[in-house]
């Protein structure tokens, strides 16, 4: 994985802050064309699917992590917050 | 001295409520009842074990187990849920990793670590509206080779010693083990669910018979349980804090809908229960 760190740094970076977060909804090529990424490595990541991320090497956990970025959608689906009013 | 009065294994996700029909109702309600058992317990100090999901580790950190040194934790706020801020112990946190650090598992104090879904779920089933002060003691399941059941299980116990060493008398302490049971993440399996693994892992740990287990290599986890069932690491913490204690089973549902294994168990401390 070690030769994926400049991947596995910009998705930490992506995860930890919401504004470059919300820049990469709203514009991902954009955002992947300022980390200097190969161009094959912006395919990859544009396409955004778990085959595409594991062809690239990025970490199971880092492929959940972007794929959250990447589609909103599929976060929401992962939500805690329909169960708050029920605690206890 | 301090006790470990109470353990307890359980998943610490759900998902968007409906996506599970009945058996999703009742795994949170599940979740619910391990909550009312550890406050029946009265614990003074809450260690829930959880892995780090890339929220605060980075891929290529090397620490296979960290504690969070601070009296108040701030959630990551991921999942929707609430950033407010509870209640930790500094203190107990940081002597734990001097206690191991000359030990055969090292333990990394951390500073500034922000508790994701593994952490804040249990937290709010557990605390019912109190305070009790939450102890996060993570793993890091993304290392190559990932922390191996022995070295949670001889972690586990140094919880246990050194409770029972270090801490105020009767200081009642309780663990949590969460995550897993399978699940394959991000994998080409997504969305299996071995319910043979699961039962294995939480009937031999309710028999008292964790030893079964410890032989399990990562790779066989990887294996049998998945990317995910790597977390059974942290049941294996919780267990080797009670070591030859039995238990039962408090929830157990495969939900593919949710790509995973969703189980709780409780065991009870055969110190106490011979006392």
């Amino acid at each position: 994985m070690e030769d994926r760190k400049h991947i596995h740094d910009f998705v930490h970076r992506l995860w930890q802050s919401p504004e470059l977060r919300a820049r990469f909804e709203a514009d991902a090529g954009a955002v992947l064309a300022e980390q200097g990424f190969a161009e094959a490595e912006c395919a990859l990541l544009l396409d955004g699917e778990f085959p595409a991320l594991g062809e690239l090497g990025m970490h199971p956990l880092a492929q959940m992590v972007y794929s959250l970025a990447r589609n909103p959608q599929i976060a929401d689906q992962i939500s805690f917050g329909d169960y708050l009013e029920d605690l206890e | 001295m301090g006790l470990i009065v109470g353990g307890f294994g359980t998943a610490h996700l759900v998902m968007k409520r409906g996506t599970a029909g009945e058996a999703g109702e009742r795994v949170f309600a599940g979740m619910k009842e391990i909550g009312r058992r550890i406050r029946a317990l009265a614990p003074d100090r809450v260690i829930i074990v959880s892995s780090d999901h890339f929220y605060n580790f980075r891929i290529g950190d090397d620490s296979a187990f960290s504690i969070a040194a601070e009296d108040v934790h701030i959630p990551f706020g991921d999942m929707h849920l609430p950033k407010d801020p509870f209640v930790g112990d500094a203190k107990f946190a940081g002597d734990f990793a001097a206690y191991c650090s000359d030990r055969a598992v090292p333990v990394c104090a951390m500073r500034d670590y922000l508790p994701d879904h593994g952490v804040v779920i249990p937290a709010l089933l557990i605390s019912g509206g109190s305070p009790i002060p939450i102890i996060p003691l993570i793993t890091n399941t993304a290392l190559e080779p990932a922390p191996s059941l022995q070295q949670g299980w001889e972690l586990g116990g140094l919880i246990r010693s050194f409770v029972a060493e270090e801490r105020p008398q009767d200081e009642r302490v309780v663990v949590v083990g969460t995550g897993g049971l399978s699940h394959w993440l991000a994998v080409a399996d997504m969305g299996k669910v071995n319910s043979d693994f699961d039962y294995r892992i939480m009937d031999e740990l309710t028999g008292a018979h964790p030893e079964n287990l410890l032989s399990m290599s990562p790779a066989e986890i990887l294996a049998e349980g998945g990317n995910g069932g790597l977390e059974v690491v942290n049941w294996l913490i919780m267990a080797g804090a009670l070591p030859g204690s039995p238990g039962e089973r408090v929830y157990y549902e495969a939900i593919p809908e949710w790509v995973t294994g969703m189980g709780g168990i409780e065991l009870f401390n055969k110190e106490i229960n011979a006392l």
